[in-house]
């Protein structure tokens, strides 16, 4: 019998709890003819009709069959369909924090527009590769290039069910499960070989026999960055691995040195950034994957991100305690932090806080050569685990006084929690010392190098993201840009210089409609077809008075040609322009409420850490954004040009040029503020008024 | 203690029984080598669950380690480094 307590329910209560349920689920649907019937022939009174269970029915025994005969079956078949439920929707998640936290990184936006936060991507993305056609290579061998997504997802979800998700939750709890999760582990590099031998390609054979190269370099020192853990917690369950660190504390303390060789080679073994050679994409097309298309594609895809929440989990299970909450304790004494959550919610936090730092990495290093790679697996992470193995045995041999509780700065502590977290510590700072004394340019430089690499990483990340969210946002376009035509009604003397001079024939004089020149004979103003217009800028140049200038407005575009037929009046500003409609902004997250929540905290830091940085992320990365405030706030305070020229000195030739336009500007009005209303029409809408006009209809403007 | 086993489990492991023998038998008779090993990886794998079966969890972990894990990559991997035309004439 189940506990009242759902939440105390181990997992298997709870499959056998929806084995009873689905068993009445199926009962009842097999039952309802049988139901129905009855009440049929209750409802015409003849109730003699009805048949009793057992009778004449449509009950064919399913439930029965399923639920009751076949229990052991079917319940841990429930439960393998539940945990790939869970495996799925985390992977759909780790994926969604890669590409967020990676965008992030690089100061882009990531996955924003399904969903809220973009959540939903990942989901559209499966249902496109469902979708794409699984393409075969004519020559693969179909045999192996089958199998090596089946050998890939299948042990990485083997590998999953083999993981204590808490202390009531595994699927399948044998002894020495530890062994049996990093067999599965290491089971990846046979269906890379597979898939990359079956593809027939070059690129996919250099992936693999690379992928065959790292696996080994990265293989060996993996199984042996375990031993350390598995002497220390003196068992191959992770149940045992996790019970002495809730005793002792976290395993990272006991053994730092051997935390950091087991997620270097976990990350060697995931094939991630830095070490995802066999995936270069920069050298090999898609390395071993090049030729999967479809949902193969995707299957492969789905393993590898399984397989990054088997190590990301191992990571939690070994080295961070697990599913216990920070903290140890002294017999009856919880030393800092007592259960306050549900254990699988702990442990999944720290799961995703893992690979979390895995992206963090990703986003700080940039990837290995391939003889960097080997020989640091070869000959520097394997001699550095058999040290650490080497060391958590003296640790154990010394270890007289288990049990014992001795007084400490930091309060009452075991003798074999202080001995292995003094120890640990000694041989970092000892193996960091060695190498210091020997090897300082080669390895503390390298190590103050991705120190720094981490910081300023860190430091994208906390920038605003630099994508504009056009037309959302607006780019504050550089002063000197010149790209629609725009149109001074008072300026404009009808002249027709700039229909004469175009050499794509796009403007034409025609009669203005809501003109208010007082002078009638000046009521003609140039038309522009923007379909043939090809922005030369000679009609600017000819015009004598400055009226036609070309402006920041750059917004180009329309559903049909007509739309992009630019009457007199809209270049004047005095009609609106039929431009195409918006999408409705609530389908996209400007500025979620997350960031900004998180940029007042998290800036300051920030900006601290890393100011190099910082000056360039807070918006602004081109200079050219920053001319046009810059110079409005010039010409319009500084009065002595003298002063202005020796401003300009300190300016980039682009400020310059900008400047000195609109110095030209000014000195050719040598009266009044600057007018910048003819270079943008939203401004030039302002104008009211309705003119005398009435004149030939635009091509296009009938309807009007 | 002996005890009689079920239906059940003879079924069970007559079915990987006969899953290893034919596999085995596939993996001498193919002209490709790949296929193979792939065959003989298949072969392994029902071995090892053979071993499951009767109770050794520790043999059928190390199976798995040693011979699938370890034996059956390294034959890849040489295959993989040999050149493909060699397969292809000997078909």
């Amino acid at each position: 019998m189940a506990p009242d307590d759902p939440f105390a329910w181990t997992f298997s209560e709870l499959c056998g709890a929806l084995n009873d349920i689905s068993y009445n689920v199926v009962y009842g649907i097999g039952e309802l003819p049988h139901n129905l019937w009855n009440i049929l022939v209750g409802t015409f009174g003849h109730p003699e009709w009805s048949l009793a269970p057992g009778d004449l029915t449509f009950h064919i025994g399913l439930a029965d069959w399923l639920f009751v005969q076949n229990r052991s079956v079917m319940a841990p078949l429930i439960g393998a369909t539940l945990l790939l439920l869970f495996t799925l929707v985390n992977v759909l998640m780790f994926i969604w924090v890669e590409r967020k936290m990676l965008a992030r990184f690089m100061d882009r936006r990531g996955p924003m527009v399904s969903g809220p936060f973009g959540l939903l991507q990942n989901v559209w993305d499966g249902m496109k590769l469902l979708i794409k056609e699984n393409a075969r290579p004519a020559k693969a061998d179909m045999l192996a290039f089958f199998l090596c997504p089946v050998i890939l997802v299948g042990s990485a979800f083997a590998a999953v069910g083999a993981l204590p998700l808490s202390d009531k939750v595994q699927l399948v709890a044998i002894d020495l499960d530890v062994l049996y999760v990093i067999m599965l582990f290491a089971f990846a590099p046979y269906a890379v070989f597979l898939g990359g031998w079956a593809s027939y390609n070059k690129f996919s054979l250099l992936g693999g026999m690379r992928s065959a190269a790292q696996m080994l370099a990265g293989e060996v020192p993996f199984f042996l960055a375990v031993g350390g853990v598995v002497l220390l917690a003196g068992s191959y369950r992770f149940a045992d691995i996790v019970a002495w660190q809730e005793v002792h504390g976290w395993m990272i303390f006991a053994t730092p040195l051997g935390a950091i060789l087991f997620t270097v080679t976990v990350l060697i073994e995931l094939e991630r950034i830095p070490f995802d050679l066999p995936e270069a994409e920069s050298e090999l097309v898609e390395g071993w994957t090049t030729e999967y298309s479809g949902l193969r594609w995707g299957m492969l895809w789905l393993g590898g991100y399984m397989r990054g929440f088997v190590g990301c989990a191992m990571i939690t299970l070994f080295f961070l305690g697990g599913w216990t909450m920070p903290g140890y304790a002294v017999g009856d004494l919880q030393v800092f932090t007592p259960h306050i959550l549900p254990p699988i919610v702990i442990f999944m936090g720290k799961t995703y806080l893992v690979f979390a730092f895995m992206v963090w990495v990703r986003a700080a290093f940039p990837r290995l050569r391939t003889d960097q790679l080997l020989s640091a697996g070869w000959r520097r992470v394997l001699p550095l685990t058999l040290a650490n193995i080497a060391v958590v045995g003296l640790l154990i041999v010394d270890n007289q006084r288990p049990g014992e509780v001795v007084d400490t700065p930091f309060g009452p502590m075991l003798f074999d929690t202080l001995l292995a977290w003094s120890v640990g510590a000694a041989t970092f700072f000892a193996i960091v010392a060695l190498y210091a004394m020997r090897l300082a340019p080669r390895v503390l430089a390298p190590m103050a190098l991705s120190a720094r690499m981490f910081v300023d990483t860190l430091g994208w990340f906390g920038g605003r993201p630099i994508t504009v969210l056009y037309p959302y946002e607006y780019l504050e376009m550089p002063a000197a840009g010149r790209w629609l035509h725009g149109l001074s009604d008072e300026r404009c003397i009808s002249c027709a210089r700039c229909c004469r001079i175009c050499p794509d024939n796009c403007l034409n004089m025609v009669e203005t409609q809501h003109g208010k020149h007082p002078d009638p004979r000046f009521t003609t103003r140039p038309a522009l077809d923007a379909n043939h217009c090809m922005f030369c800028g000679l009609c600017v140049e000819v015009c004598p008075t400055g009226a036609l200038t070309m402006g920041p407005n750059f917004e180009l575009s329309g559903w049909a040609r007509d739309e992009l037929y630019w009457s007199q009046d809209e270049l004047m500003g005095y009609t609106d322009h039929a431009m195409q409609e918006n999408p409705a902004k609530a389908e996209i997250e400007v500025e979620g409420w997350v960031d900004k929540l998180v940029y007042p905290l998290i800036t300051p830091v920030l900006q601290f850490l890393t100011p190099h940085n910082y000056e360039r992320a807070k918006g602004t990365h081109s200079d050219a954004y920053q001319v046009p405030s810059m110079v409005r706030e010039l010409a319009g305070e500084v009065a002595d040009e003298q002063e202005l020229g020796l401003m300009i000195q300190g300016m980039s030739r682009r400020s310059k040029k900008a400047l000195e336009m609109l110095m030209e500007d000014r000195r050719q009005k040598a009266q009044g503020p600057l007018d910048f209303s003819a270079w943008d029409y939203r401004h030039a809408r302002k104008h009211e008024g309705k003119g005398s006009g009435f004149g030939e209809m635009a091509p296009g403007q009938e309807e009007k | 203690m002996r005890r009689m086993i079920t239906l059940k489990e003879a079924a069970v492991f007559g079915f990987f029984v006969a899953v290893m023998l034919g596999t085995a038998i596939f993996a001498t008779r193919s002209r490709d080598a790949m296929h193979g090993v792939i065959y003989l990886s298949i072969a392994l794998v029902a071995l090892a669950v053979l071993f499951l079966l009767l109770g050794t969890t520790v043999l059928f972990i190390f199976q798995l380690i040693i011979y699938v894990g370890a034996v059956t990559v390294l034959y890849v991997w040489g295959i993989m480094l040999m050149r493909h035309e060699i397969m292809e004439s000997a078909q």
